[in-house]
């Protein structure tokens, strides 16, 4: 097993390094001369400010040298400075992921909480009533863009009716009440299209389960259509339905950028988008490097978890 | 006394692509306490239909046309679902062909032996799982107590199987469904699993239904057997006597195919002689020329005929219908005379 | 002898194929999917003639006026029709959507197939960058290439079409390396056939089933996020009619003029759920093991 886990381990660091030479050679293909960004409008004009500045940021160097410089950097935690706010670049990002994080165990909570007992349902009830249900389900889910439903449940449930703040965040610590409020509709928003991606998979992985010999077995037992459907059949389609979240950290990451926009939630999606708005280069390249970070360490610790879960799997992780 | 499992008439239809397929037709058993009852024939034959719908778990698109069975005098087939899950695990166990995927592969295997004790004698978790460790000792697996935190994929196939015993057993049932329990093993293991098998019956008086193909196995075994063709019984009667006397010409078909050592051996095995080899009887009835008919409604003439070495015109249009020969029952109109 | 089961195979397939959409009409969903689909484009190429007034005409008609017999959908914050503009859009979506899956497909179908057919080093480079890619969220890439082109139409669609290629690479490798195993490669390659006919002739129409359902799928996910990057601001500009930003209009008026928000979204919805019922209208017609 754990020459495995290591095995996975070594391909996401290549992975890793291959997608920082993207988000760099990316940033340098980005419009406009950072010097000239950094020296301001008055700086600007002074060629000898430039040259200096050229130098002190290593801007002067070829480009691999500035690559490894820039790798160290980022690897010691230093982002750089924000171009709009001069603050640093890594403080922006502290600030914001946790608002973001709270927001996305939310929406995965509603995701499952809904998905899962439907798709169970139409997996037990295959062909019949609950299972067209659950199918017309999910294929709104797929097809309804959510960040339309946001809008549409802003004007409802806040403009119309006042149940849920429009908009705005306020921080769990300062107002636990506030922060659940203000994050009810947003959860929702977020969490429909992973709410079908998660039926979808529950469904098809117990149709699967549910045919197997040891269910066969369970029933035979004499175990309730509960026990047997639960117990047995759920406890092992879990596993596969894990597997599939981590590859949905994009489309989470997706719907938190247009969600944030949405809500004014001061959270990482929100930043995104205020980053590619002003041109804020340095804080552009930190979130898409951590997006990308961020997708590549969940998928390897979901497969880790996967071993660890599946006792299956254990073994032959262990024979190979 | 009353036999433990009666099964009476009883015909099964499947729902298919092609229309109505007739899996059992008209087919009665019985099955007395402490008694072994083999029931063979080549797959296809219903005989695993048969164990299902005693269990109550043919599949949704099955269904029971006609008979019933009765299993220590109720009515099976005439009971509400949840008594008859209440039934099945403690009156009634079975055992599978596949070891392999037979059991949970997520949970230890000593949960799921206590599982069932659970669900029908009430027990405690901490309770269930030292009756559990009672039972995996008693089903002949070493060491049973470190054994019952296993995961199946940590076993081999014969220590599955004996765990799915263990499990069929646990609630001390009048009558053990074996479904091809032994197919799937290597020789010396299915040995050892038929030896326990027997130790059972022995010890606990279990009443045991063995399905199976293998008439090596039934001759070490059962004490009466059933032999069947095409959703139909053809012939009944003691183990001995079907196979030193077939009357059937599918049973003589199917004892001729089976290789000569394991037929002395079964023939002696079955006269209570010493050693029966299981080994040699282990291969599957292919060697009968022809395939066995699908059946989409109550046979209306001998369904064997097609394959039949004799050719009469009787047998083509009247279907014959089981009579008393010798020991047993068979259907046939010209049975063979003697082997 | 294998050279005729070869034959056998390929015409077989061919005839399978023949019947694509009447198999897909045949199918329940699979017909709702084809008629939602066929509105739609409908609509597009018949924009000039069913809209009733120009995408960016002024009406005259005050501004945030709600629905009427002049105006069905009402008009928006700059008295433009709602009804009209929703018309228009559709040609917006269905470009922006088909020049995606299109740029995808190009990018895509190549490299997936050389890496499947052929194995070896390029599979591993190919397959280390497709997961390098899968690792940035389209989003980011998305932003990341408006930040770098500055937003329009045509980069929407590029930003669109480059996030899907690493998945699609995926499927069309995996399919490469199934067809690859067929008997009647070994026979054209044993004919002396070059790789080039052999990926040409062989490979691609075996994996065409496969493609049809891609697309199938590619085309509601472009529509939706062409909505939405045009939604933030980082698609299609104002004032060319999308429906993305006729919401990022509507936003400022939910109160007022609810029907701004409400029209736009439901086709954004319609056009989507076509294509998808047309995906698992495909999936059911063309792939027998994924049959639900």
């Amino acid at each position: 097993m754990t020459a495995y886990v290591m095995r996975r381990a070594g391909w996401a660091i290549v992975t890793l390094l291959l997608a920082s030479v993207v988000v760099f050679i990316g940033a340098h293909a980005l419009p406009g001369d950072p010097a000239l960004a950094l020296a301001g409008q008055e700086g600007a004009r002074d060629p000898e400010l430039l040259a200096a500045i050229r130098e002190r940021y290593g801007l002067d160097q070829p480009l691999p040298a500035q690559y490894v410089a820039w790798l160290g950097q980022v690897l010691q935690g230093d982002f750089g400075q924000s171009i709009r706010t001069s603050l640093p670049v890594a403080d922006m990002v502290a600030d914001r992921v946790p608002v973001t994080l709270q927001l996305a165990a939310c929406s995965l909570l509603i995701a499952m909480l809904v998905g899962i007992p439907i798709g169970v349902l139409a997996a037990v009830y295959r062909g019949r009533w609950p299972d067209h249900l659950g199918n017309a389900l999910t294929l709104t889910g797929m097809s309804v863009p959510n960040f339309w439903v946001g809008l549409i449940l802003i004007a409802v449930f806040a403009v119309q009716f006042g149940i849920f703040p429009a908009s705005g965040f306020v921080a769990f610590a300062d107002d636990p009440v506030a922060n659940l409020q203000h994050l009810v509709l947003p959860s929702v928003v977020l969490g429909m299209g992973l709410s079908a991606v998660i039926m979808r998979q529950t469904r098809s992985s117990m149709v699967q389960t549910l045919s197997a010999d040891f269910i066969r077995t369970a029933r035979a037992k004499g175990l309730s259509e509960w026990s047997v459907v639960v117990r047995h059949a759920l406890r092992n389609s879990l596993l596969t339905v894990t597997t599939i979240l981590g590859l949905q950290l994009g489309l989470l990451i997706a719907g938190s950028v247009v969600t944030e926009q949405i809500f004014l939630i001061p959270g990482f999606g929100k930043l995104i988008i205020d980053a590619v708005a002003t041109r804020d280069y340095p804080v552009i390249q930190a979130v898409t490097l951590l997006a990308a970070v961020a997708y590549i360490v969940v998928n390897l610790l979901v497969d880790v978890l996967y071993t660890v879960l599946n006792p299956r799997v254990r073994l032959e992780a262990r024979a190979a | 006394m009353t036999p433990v499992l009666e099964v009476d008439g009883l015909s099964v239809g499947f729902r298919s692509d092609d229309g109505e397929v007739l899996a059992l037709d008209d087919v009665s058993l019985r099955v007395e306490p402490g008694e072994i009852v083999g029931v063979v024939g080549e797959s296809g034959c219903g005989k695993s239909t048969l164990g299902l719908s005693i269990m109550g778990l043919l599949p949704g698109s099955a269904s029971v046309r006609g008979g019933g069975v009765r299993l220590g005098g109720r009515d099976l087939l005439t009971l509400p679902p949840g008594e008859l899950r209440r039934l099945r695990g403690s009156e009634v166990g079975m055992i599978f062909q596949e070891p392999m995927s037979s059991l949970n592969p997520v949970m230890p295997v000593g949960r799921q032996i206590g599982e069932v004790l659970r669900r029908h004698r009430d027990l405690g978790r901490t309770a269930a799982a030292a009756r559990a460790v009672e039972l995996l000792d008693l089903v002949g697996i070493p060491d049973a107590g470190r054994r019952s935190r296993a995961y199946p994929h940590q076993l081999s196939g014969g220590m599955r199987q004996r765990v799915m015993i263990a499990i069929a057993i646990a609630c001390e049932p009048k009558l053990l469904i074996a479904d091809e329990p032994t197919t799937a093993l290597d020789v010396t293991v299915q040995a050892q699993i038929l030896d326990l098998l027997r130790s059972l019956r022995d010890r606990v008086d279990l009443a045991i239904m063995l399905i199976t193909h293998n008439l090596g196995v039934i001759a070490t075994m059962a004490d009466r057997v059933s032999i069947m063709y095409a959703g139909r019984k053809v012939e009944e009667g003691p183990t001995r006597d079907i196979l030193d006397t077939p009357r059937h010409p599918y049973t003589a078909r199917l004892l001729a195919s089976t290789p000569q050592a394991a037929r002395s051996a079964a023939v002696s095995a079955a006269a209570g002689g010493p050693g029966g080899s299981v080994e040699a009887g282990g291969r599957r009835l292919a060697e009968i020329p022809g395939r066995v008919p699908t059946m989409t409604a109550p046979a209306t003439a001998c369904t064997f005929q097609a394959r039949c070495h004799r050719d009469v015109d009787l047998c083509t249009r009247v279907r014959p219908e089981l009579e008393p020969a010798g020991g047993g029952l068979v259907a046939c109109f010209h049975p063979e005379e003697s082997w | 002898m294998t050279a005729v089961t070869a034959v056998d195979t390929t015409t077989e397939r061919v005839v399978r194929r023949r019947g694509v959409l009447r198999r897909i009409a045949g199918h329940r969903t699979g017909r709702i999917g084809l008629v939602l689909v066929g509105g739609v484009v409908l609509v597009a190429l018949l924009a000039p003639v069913l809209a009733p007034f120009g995408p960016e005409e002024i009406t005259g008609t005050p501004a945030l006026t709600g629905p009427s017999g002049a105006h069905w959908l009402g008009t928006d914050e700059l008295g433009r029709d709602v009804a009209s503009r929703i018309i228009w859009g559709s040609r917006t979506s269905l470009q922006v959507s088909v020049l995606a899956t299109l740029l995808a497909l190009l990018v895509a179908l190549p490299l997936g197939l050389m890496a499947g057919y052929f194995r070896g080093r390029l599979d591993t480079v190919v397959m280390r960058l497709t997961d390098t890619g899968l690792a940035f969220p389209f989003i980011v890439l998305a932003v990341g290439l408006t930040a770098i082109f500055g937003p329009s139409m045509v980069n929407a669609a590029i930003a669109i079409g480059i996030s899907q290629v690493p998945m699609l690479i995926r499927v069309v490798r995996g399919e490469a390396l199934a067809v690859r195993e067929e008997d009647y490669i070994a026979a054209s390659v044993a004919d002396g056939a070059g790789s080039a006919r052999i990926l040409g002739r062989h490979v691609l129409p075996n994996i065409v089933n496969t493609l049809i359902v891609q697309v199938t799928v590619l085309m509601p996910f472009a529509i939706i996020t062409e909505s939405m990057l045009s939604f933030l601001g980082l698609g299609v500009q104002p004032p060319t009619p999308s429906w993305g930003v006729m919401l990022t209009a509507a936003q400022a008026y939910t109160a007022q003029a609810p029907w701004l928000a409400v029209f736009p979204g439901l086709a954004i919805f319609v056009a989507a759920l076509g294509f998808n019922l047309l995906g698992d209208g495909a999936r059911d017609a063309l792939d027998p093991r994924r049959a639900r």
